[in-house]
């Protein structure tokens, strides 16, 4: 295993704290030895705010090898041939070469936060070394009081960081302390999924009383961005979701299904978060997102303009690269405005002649589609159009991302915005909750919570500037199963959770395995002609559902760690 | 000799590489095996009845004998093998039943072909899209479903904050080209208690109703409970092709909620407000942000005094406590939509004015956060414990300990000022109050003009640095402050330095006498007109 290479230097180098602001923004000049780093307050909290740093990396925009995780879904496709992310989709990945091996990364991450958990367990008494003088009492409080959150913050990156694994890897060896010796490391063997969980659960439920409950309005801003007990508690909830569901509840065990239908309860019952009054300026909020009722936690974000210069259109003088391609499919799933129905049901009024009219909102507020109005020009997404077919790095597709894009910028001056990534928000909560719902009780069943499955979806759906028509009530639970899936691939586009909802549920050999679908664009005169052509195939078979566990480390452990099935 | 060994050594691998990279690789000389071939091919897209089916016809040729066929197309989930007998010759003739296409779609048919010699062969067909036309002379269905307009409600969200009864009129017309079969209406929910409404009708139109009825129901809600309640109206042809619309009902779920502590009328009409911005916020209404659906939260210093008359005021949609501007206020103490804290039930809030006390749900004087739950009708409070920063340069020389004794109001527009920004003998003062730790309180004259006004830190203790220290101005650009619904509101606090803070102050208006407390610890700054 990797992480025994770590050694106590390379944890204090906090230095690599490069992509966020504030208090994860700071470097510590030197280099620490052990004995070194938990002797006084700051640099005791500067190891634990080291453990965010592994909140960047493997979660957010354009994060492989420029591309988004959407592109290995059925969201998109990556403009780029020779992106590492095709082998996904191509199906040429395997235990030595994953497009997304997280394996070692969170296993670091996980060190990270046992190093610090270990070494600041006097921490009463490490802080009060530096604060002998009476006058400092309100610094030794304060201090005192910040290590003791960041204890329990760090326990819930660790869980966080552990769901990460396990809903790619499945089980994995819980490591719970900072093993130095090879042997103690070689030896470790992977717990079950479930085992997991249940740790998991726990270590959310005990840090919810010790985390604090908003960064917001405190000690003038400086701390935003750390973990709060809402995100422990969004954590929980997805975490159980993912042990309710197909894949690893083989046996559909509904008092999974109840658990899971609690836990996302308990976010809502915290009656502290509500949907944000913009789809589409919720995701463009900068730092201050976390002030927003709608989130529970965010990847804080930096001043950057990349994602941008990826992802303009091709023909836009400013930059563009065309890089995330939204997919026909993904277009497809929007529902009819006017009805509320998807565009294939009978009487949807869907036109195919002009496939964009009367759509759920969200669609234009997510994707750029031909002749949509961008930075002052049209959209040309037609064959020969400024960013159409045939143009280099253009769409491969005919849509262009917007969502998280900042329309704002003049690439040529080189000008940046602050760009910060969601990883828990209200709407997820409220999908989780009626997904769990409609699974243990059914689509209209309250079972003495204040909503049920439908009343949750209905609450999305009837956002300010959305308002979709509202689920017919009498919907079968396969009926309302379909329709929150369809929802959450709706509202949650492109955030990360597609490529896993579509394996939990175990329908990606479907999914996964269906063509992605483009839209060519024929422009006669002031007519556009809508044909929609394959392409690229896609390949996905069953070992898929499942990462390889990296296959160094399944050999180094000499048979303690077992391979999932079919690498 | 160990050199020139390895040297040798070295010479010699140099050799091996440069060799065994030179060599030609070859081939082994054996015959290749033969490919099949798709000699003529057909595939087309049939709406056949209710149905659509890709009908696929193709002549294959081999001549070692072909012994399968594969046949697919990912996005109609079309996948077959066909296994062929050895056959020199094979003509696929097959059927595949697929779902109706949202848009034109341009499908290609792969065919992969394997004779007994293993050689592969992939070819494609295009799929003919001939769906425009039903195959069966005389088919035609309808396909289009019923059309429902909704006139009413016109107004989806109510108040509910008295006990009059709330009627709902739901209208629609419902319009078919062939004949509507039902007409299903149905209007159900529940209070936030638990009380469920739940009404339910299915019409059948006569036939004279059958291409247009008009439909018009009034539904009776709960009086004065919050709750949630939806309508749905579904429409059925004789076809069987259905269209709904619905809409959502609440009552109680409030979007704004502010806080007064206005003492009385006369402070609710003459509050003060930032002239120059246009603006209230400066006078009795706190703004309480909500969190979750229908709960309200700020942080308030509450007095625990006789003359409390706390009271809290609600507002739907666009409606604001002010309309337009500072002048025109839009509500009153006594309002249908103010509640206050019941003075029989500790923490439950009432619109019963006169069964209120108008007080928190504290013992004693401080800061608190107070939260409202406009479902359970409850406010409750915490604690705070509120600190100023130790800043030479924010607060000079103030400390809990021994706090300032005053704060001066200057600027040019104040009576006793002498037109600036330093304080003189004659500036007016906000005292220190007594057992409120962080209150300043005093009156002050002005011309009512729009020129800016501060609060400074005592004189003795800036150092002539009236610019630089203790220096209480507007913290940011007026256009930036806004309170928790967006309406323009100023917050007063310390800036430091000139060159580095918003250098704005505030503005009084009209000419006046004004009374004002500055908290020191919120920021907030209250101001009420008290006479010329």
């Amino acid at each position: 295993m990797k992480l025994k290479k770590i050694t106590w230097v390379l944890m204090v180098m906090l230095t690599t704290l490069m992509s966020c602001e504030d208090f994860l923004d700071k470097e510590i000049p030197v280099n620490y030895k052990e004995d070194e780093v938990f002797v006084n307050y700051e640099r005791m909290a500067q190891a634990g705010y080291g453990v965010y740093t592994f909140l960047f990396d493997r979660i957010g925009f354009h994060r492989i090898n420029n591309a988004m995780l959407a592109s290995a879904s059925d969201e998109a496709d990556h403009a780029d041939g020779n992106s590492i992310i095709q082998r996904f989709n191509m199906g040429t990945w395997n235990a030595t070469s994953n497009p997304e091996d997280c394996w070692a990364y969170y296993y670091q991450g996980i060190r990270r936060a046992n190093l610090f958990l270990e070494g600041s367990t006097n921490y009463k008494e490490i802080v009060f070394r530096d604060n002998i003088d009476p006058n400092n009492k309100s610094k030794y409080d304060y201090n005192i009081r910040d290590i003791e959150w960041l204890r329990a913050e760090v326990r819930f990156l660790r869980a966080y960081y552990y769901f990460e694994l396990i809903k790619r890897y499945g089980g994995v060896p819980l490591v719970l302390n900072s093993v130095d010796n090879v042997e103690g490391l070689n030896s470790l063997k992977r717990k079950s999924f479930d085992e997991c969980v249940d740790f998991l659960t726990k270590e959310c439920d005990d840090v919810v009383p010790l985390l604090k409950d908003t960064w917001v309005g405190f000690d003038s801003e400086k701390w935003r961005g750390r973990a709060t007990q809402g995100a422990a508690l969004a954590l929980k909830s997805r975490l159980l979701l993912y042990a309710a569901s197909p894949l690893h509840n083989l046996g559909n065990n509904i008092e999974k299904w109840k658990k899971a239908a609690k836990a996302a309860h308990d976010v809502i019952a915290l009656n502290k978060y509500a949907l944000h009054s913009s789809y589409s300026g919720l995701f463009r909020l900068g730092n201050d997102a976390d002030g927003n009722a709608e989130v529970i936690f965010v990847q804080q974000g930096k001043n950057r303009n990349d994602f941008e210069k990826y992802n303009y259109p091709v023909g836009y003088e400013q930059g563009g690269l065309g890089s995330t391609s939204p997919s026909q499919n993904l277009v497809d799933a929007y529902e009819m405005k006017s009805t509320g129905i998807g565009i294939k049901e009978l009487g949807s009024n869907y036109n195919p002649a002009n496939p964009y009219a009367d759509r759920d909102p969200r669609l234009a507020m997510s994707i750029l589609v031909n002749n949509t109005t961008f930075k002052g020009r049209p959209i040309e997404s037609w064959v020969d159009g400024k960013d159409g077919l045939g143009k280099l790095k253009a769409t491969t597709t005919g849509y262009y991302i917007r969502k998280f894009v900042d329309e704002n910028l003049d690439l040529a001056q080189n000008r940046t915005s602050i760009h910060t990534w969601i990883i828990f928000r209200h709407a997820e909560i409220l999908l989780n909750f009626a997904e769990a719902m409609n699974e243990a009780y059914g689509p209209e069943a309250s079972a003495g919570y204040t909503l049920n499955a439908k009343k949750a979806v209905d609450m999305i759906r009837n956002r300010i500037g959305v308002q979709m028509p509202l689920l017919p009530p009498g919907l079968s639970q396969e009926e309302m199963r379909q329709r929150i899936r369809n929802e959450r691939r709706i509202e949650l586009a492109f955030e990360e959770h597609r490529f896993f909802d579509v394996r939990r549920w175990k329908i990606a050999d479907q999914t996964e395995n269906m063509p992605i679908m483009a839209m060519k664009i024929i422009k006669n005169g002031n007519v556009f002609n809508y044909a929609v052509v394959k392409a690229e195939d896609r390949v996905f078979t069953q070992r898929m559902y499942l990462y390889p566990i990296p296959e160094t480390e399944v050999l180094k452990s000499n048979g303690a760690i077992t391979q999932n099935l079919g690498w | 000799m160990k050199k020139v060994l390895v040297k040798f050594a070295s010479l010699l691998l140099i050799l091996i590489y440069i060799t065994s990279c030179s060599k030609p690789l070859m081939f082994p000389d054996t015959e290749s095996a033969t490919i099949p071939k798709l000699k003529s091919g057909t595939a087309q897209m049939l709406w056949i009845g209710p149905e659509y089916k890709v009908v696929v016809q193709a002549t294959l040729e081999d001549s070692e004998g072909i012994t399968k066929v594969n046949l697919k197309n990912g996005e109609l989930l079309i996948n077959s093998d066909i296994p062929v007998n050895n056959q020199t010759s094979y003509v696929v003739n097959q059927i595949f039943v697929v779902t109706k296409d949202a848009n034109p779609t341009q499908h290609k048919l792969e065919l992969t072909i394997t004779n007994n010699k293993g050689g592969v062969a992939k070819a494609t067909i295009d799929v003919q899209d001939l769906t425009a036309t039903n195959q069966v002379v005389g088919y035609n269905p309808d396909l289009t479903p019923p059309v429902i307009t909704v006139t009413k409600p016109t107004v989806t969200k109510f108040a509910g904050l008295t006990n009059d009864p709330i009627s709902i009129d739901v209208a629609a017309g419902v319009t078919d080209g062939i004949a509507l079969a039902s007409i299903e209406v149905k209007f159900w929910g529940e209070t936030a208690t638990g009380e469920p409404v739940n009404q339910e009708e299915v019409i059948t139109p006569t036939p004279a109703q059958q291409t247009n009825y008009a439909y018009e129901k009034t539904f009776s809600l709960p009086a004065g409970k919050v709750g949630e309640y939806q309508y749905l109206i579904r429409a059925t042809d004789a076809s069987g092709n259905k269209a709904i619309k619905s809409g959502i009902i609440t009552v109680g779920y409030m979007e704004k909620l502010y806080l007064s502590d206005a003492e009385n009328e006369a402070e609710v009409t003459n509050q003060g407000f930032d002239h120059y911005g246009n603006s209230r916020g400066i006078g009795t209404l706190i703004s309480m942000k909500k969190q979750g659906v229908n709960t309200f939260v700020a942080d308030v210093y509450y007095r625990n005094e006789a003359a409390d008359n706390i009271r809290f005021v609600a507002f739907l949609g666009t409606d604001a406590p002010f309309i337009t501007n500072q002048t025109k206020v839009n509500y009153t103490l006594s309002g249908t939509n103010v509640l206050a804290m019941s003075s029989t039930e500790q923490g439950k809030i009432t619109t019963n004015l006169a069964g209120a006390n108008f007080k928190l749900p504290a013992a004693q004087n401080g800061y608190y956060r107070v939260t409202v739950d406009m479902t359970k009708r409850t406010v409750s409070v915490v604690p705070l414990t509120l600190t100023i920063p130790t800043d030479a340069i924010k607060y000079p020389g103030y400390s809990t300990a021994n706090p300032w004794a005053y704060m001066a109001v200057t600027g040019p527009p104040l009576i006793g000022s002498a037109g600036g920004y330093a304080e003189v003998a004659t500036s007016p003062k906000l005292m220190k109050e007594a057992n409120h730790p962080y209150l300043y309180t005093g009156t002050f004259q002005c011309n009512g003009s729009s020129t800016n006004i501060s609060l400074n830190a005592p004189l003795a203790f800036v150092n002539s640095n009236y610019y630089g220290m203790g220096w209480f101005r507007l913290i940011a650009a007026r256009a930036a402050m806004t309170d928790d619904y967006g309406s323009l509101i100023d917050k007063i606090g310390p800036v430091g330095a000139s060159g580095n803070g918003a250098n704005y102050g505030f503005s009084t208006s009209p000419i006046g006498t004004y009374k004002a407390t500055y908290d020191l610890a919120l920021q907030r700054l209250r101001i009420v007109r008290i006479g010329d």
